[in-house]
């Protein structure tokens, strides 16, 4: 940069004065269960308490039927055949044949991709906003919060865990974490490493009416977590 | 800052106070909010740690501000996001019109933001000839209803349902079915934005915390229009106070744990939303250009002086819900965008004294803001701080001041005080039991707001010596 961003007067405001502050270090965060069933436990009390779901599965077939229970379920039923559903890439889910399970079972899957210029985009748009169900991955699961970490990039898109009402996320059993600091402290590098990274913490909710809690605003009202493995 | 306070502040108060539909939503909503944090904050064993953890944070970022800036603007430059600076209100919309402007935009979708609010973005783009759709549920009424927020988090705290049902039909013909209650009504909002989502060309949104190490921005929001102004329109501009930052991500993990569970009563928001750059090569979606507006407007005469601590303050609303002030009058009294024991020590402190020299009057200085304050600011403190300037600057009537001296003068002589109580005592029993509810002269402003009892028949003085003559007999 040739030119200072701030103004003088702000400038010489910024510099400290009177006694140095310290930073005070890593706070300790709580420790992780012992043992993996402890922690999906501990998880799916805190993630049912935000009023979302959690189950397990092994094999490509349970999520499949998992996803097909959403899918035709009667509040969507369209005129012929099941709902259409959206995922990430198949090599970013941790049982990659769920998405080829599910049109093999005549679910109909949507592209996922948004393309940057706004004529082609609106057309993306129009057709990802019919999806039912969205079917992603996650980087992590948060014990403590019941919360999953998406980090978007090439095959993960943003718009999957946003636009349908119902989203599945499929997470590996080994992604988890204590808490949201011990996943920051763990991987130093996540937030650099993709333009995007959320944190989900259950279905999306407001409470701007009188304070009366009303699950499903704008993202999905129902938020259902698959432990792999 | 234009939106100045119409009326004196005493003059809005008691128009609040006398307002059936605030007084009935506020009971209910500062009740539940009040309750939701206090159960937050008991459900985590290390919830006080965290607090002065949080605290240290802000402390360190906010003496080293000039270096974490440094840091923030390289790392966001690097990672591709367009980094602008605004010295003011009128510095700031000029950049973002000409932002939207330059890119042809015609429809703008927008998340919560309080700096919108506070430099009155919207006035500015409807005036370049936009269209901006607030999308925050609570926000969305207060925009049809041209109305401003009186909460920092819940923008409508000051509406009962049935007018937020009378909002809809009047605004956008909604059935009765539409507003039959409050799921009908969240679900009508949610058709009506989506289209707007559909649409949008750019999206603005505020920003809690600026991460310095990776030029990261972090917004967090439950309803989910955050993630979607963001992600849906080409372009995305942010909005953010110069003071926002926190040093790493492991940092920025402590500050949304306070801020969660002081503002919400939740463990986390449902979005933690990070955004780091616009989209890159092979993404599937995200805006294609990122731009973060960086805003001074008044936050700077705060720094290295005895307000500098307000600029801890992380927007969690707590101290709001906790306020006896609050909960009687509600935002709009305080008639500024930052409202609460907060908006009493920031709006003088960023604005400047002027309109604003009375709201640190606002306040019994009871500490519940202190004690609620997820980082422990000590608002009381600077409460106290602000009403000596506004004494200094001529902002008080000169009676208080004179008052005050006159009132050292004798408490800080023993004997003049001892018959100085006892004229008062007699005057008080010859008045007779309400005699002193209304004083006369420059003192009616002052009972006119407070009851005066009459005095106890015997001084404290007078008891004490009683009863230590009492304790030494046997």
């Amino acid at each position: 940069m040739t030119a200072d961003l701030f103004p003088p007067a702000l400038r010489a405001k910024l510099h400290p004065s009177g006694p140095v502050v310290p930073h005070p270090g890593p706070l300790a965060t709580a420790p992780m269960p012992e043992t993996p069933d402890a922690a999906i436990v501990q998880f799916t009390q805190a993630c049912e308490a935000v009023g979302g779901r959690v189950s397990r599965a092994v094999t490509a077939a349970e999520v499949a039927a998992v996803v097909l229970g959403y899918l035709e379920a009667p509040e969507w039923r369209l005129a012929e055949g099941a709902a259409p559903f959206v995922a990430w890439e198949r090599e970013h889910l941790p049982l990659p044949d769920v998405t080829a399970l599910l049109q093999a079972q005549g679910a109909r899957q949507l592209a996922a991709t948004a393309h940057a210029d706004q004529a082609t985009r609106d057309v993306d748009y129009r057709r990802l906003d019919a999806a039912v169900v969205g079917l992603t991955g996650a980087q992590a699961a948060l014990v403590d919060t019941g919360s999953i970490a998406l980090v978007h990039g090439e095959g993960r898109a943003r718009l999957v865990s946003l636009l349908p009402p119902v989203h599945v996320a499929l997470v590996p059993v080994a992604c988890l974490h204590a808490t949201l600091g011990s996943l920051l402290v763990a991987e130093p590098g996540l937030l650099r490493a993709s333009a995007n990274v959320v944190v989900v913490t259950g279905p999306s909710r407001t409470a701007d009416i009188e304070m009366t809690l009303t699950r499903g605003v704008h993202g999905p009202r129902i938020v259902h977590v698959v432990f792999v493995g | 800052m234009t939106q100045i306070a119409p009326l004196p502040f005493y003059t809005r108060a008691q128009q609040a106070i006398a307002d059936p539909n605030l007084q009935t939503a506020l009971d209910r909503a500062t009740g539940r909010m009040v309750v939701a944090r206090k159960q937050a904050i008991a459900a985590i064993a290390d919830g006080e740690a965290a607090r002065d953890h949080a605290r240290a944070v802000r402390a360190h970022t906010i003496a080293n501000l000039g270096q974490y800036l440094d840091q923030f603007v390289e790392q966001a430059t690097a990672a591709g996001v367009h980094v602008h600076f605004a010295a003011d209100a009128d510095a700031a919309t000029q950049l973002v019109v000409d932002i939207a402007r330059r890119h042809e935009v015609r429809r703008i979708v927008k998340g919560k933001s309080m700096v919108s609010e506070e430099i009155e973005l919207n006035h500015a783009l409807e005036g370049a000839g936009m269209r901006v759709v607030e999308t925050d549920l609570g926000e969305y009424v207060i925009q049809l209803d041209k109305d401003v927020p009186s909460h920092i988090i819940a923008p409508i705290i000051h509406k009962t349902k049935e007018q937020v049902a009378e909002t809809f039909r009047r605004e956008l013909h909604a059935t009765d079915a539409d507003v039959a209650d409050i799921a009908q009504m969240t679900a009508f909002a949610r058709g009506r934005l989506r289209a707007e989502f559909l649409a949008a060309d750019m999206g603005i949104s505020g920003v809690n915390f600026g991460v310095a190490e990776s030029g990261s921005l972090c917004l967090v929001e439950n309803e989910g229009n955050g993630r979607l102004s963001t992600t849906m329109p080409r372009l995305h501009v942010a909005l953010m106070g110069i003071e926002r930052l926190v040093p790493t991500a492991a940092d920025l993990a402590v500050a949304l744990r306070v801020l969660a569970r002081s503002g919400t009563g939740q463990a986390l928001t449902v979005y933690t939303n990070v955004i780091t750059g616009p989209r890159r090569p092979g993404d599937p979606d995200g805006p294609s250009e990122v731009h973060v507006v960086l805003v001074d407007n008044g936050r700077s005469q705060m720094l290295r002086t005895e307000l500098e601590e307000i600029l801890y303050c992380i927007r969690c609303g707590a101290c709001l819900n906790v306020c006896p002030v609050y909960q009687e009058i509600g935002g709009h009294a305080y008639g500024s965008v930052y409202q609460g024991p907060v908006g009493a020590v920031y709006t003088p402190g960023a604005f400047g004294m002027g309109p604003w020299a009375d709201l640190p009057q606002a306040s019994s200085l009871c500490g519940a803001c202190k004690e609620a304050c997820p980082v422990r600011i000590d608002i009381p403190r600077m409460l106290l701080a602000l009403r000596a300037r506004a004494e200094e600057g001529g902002h008080t009537p000169r009676w208080v001041g004179r008052g005050l001296r006159a009132f050292r003068l004798v408490a800080t002589r023993p004997r003049l005080f001892r018959w100085a109580s006892t004229v008062a005592l007699r005057l008080s029993r010859w008045l007779g039991p309400t005699g002193f509810d209304r004083l006369p002269g420059p003192l009616a402003g002052w009972t006119r707001y407070r009851h005066f009892p009459p005095m106890a028949r015997e001084t404290f003085t007078a008891r004490r010596r009683r009863l230590d003559r009492r304790q030494e007999r046997p």
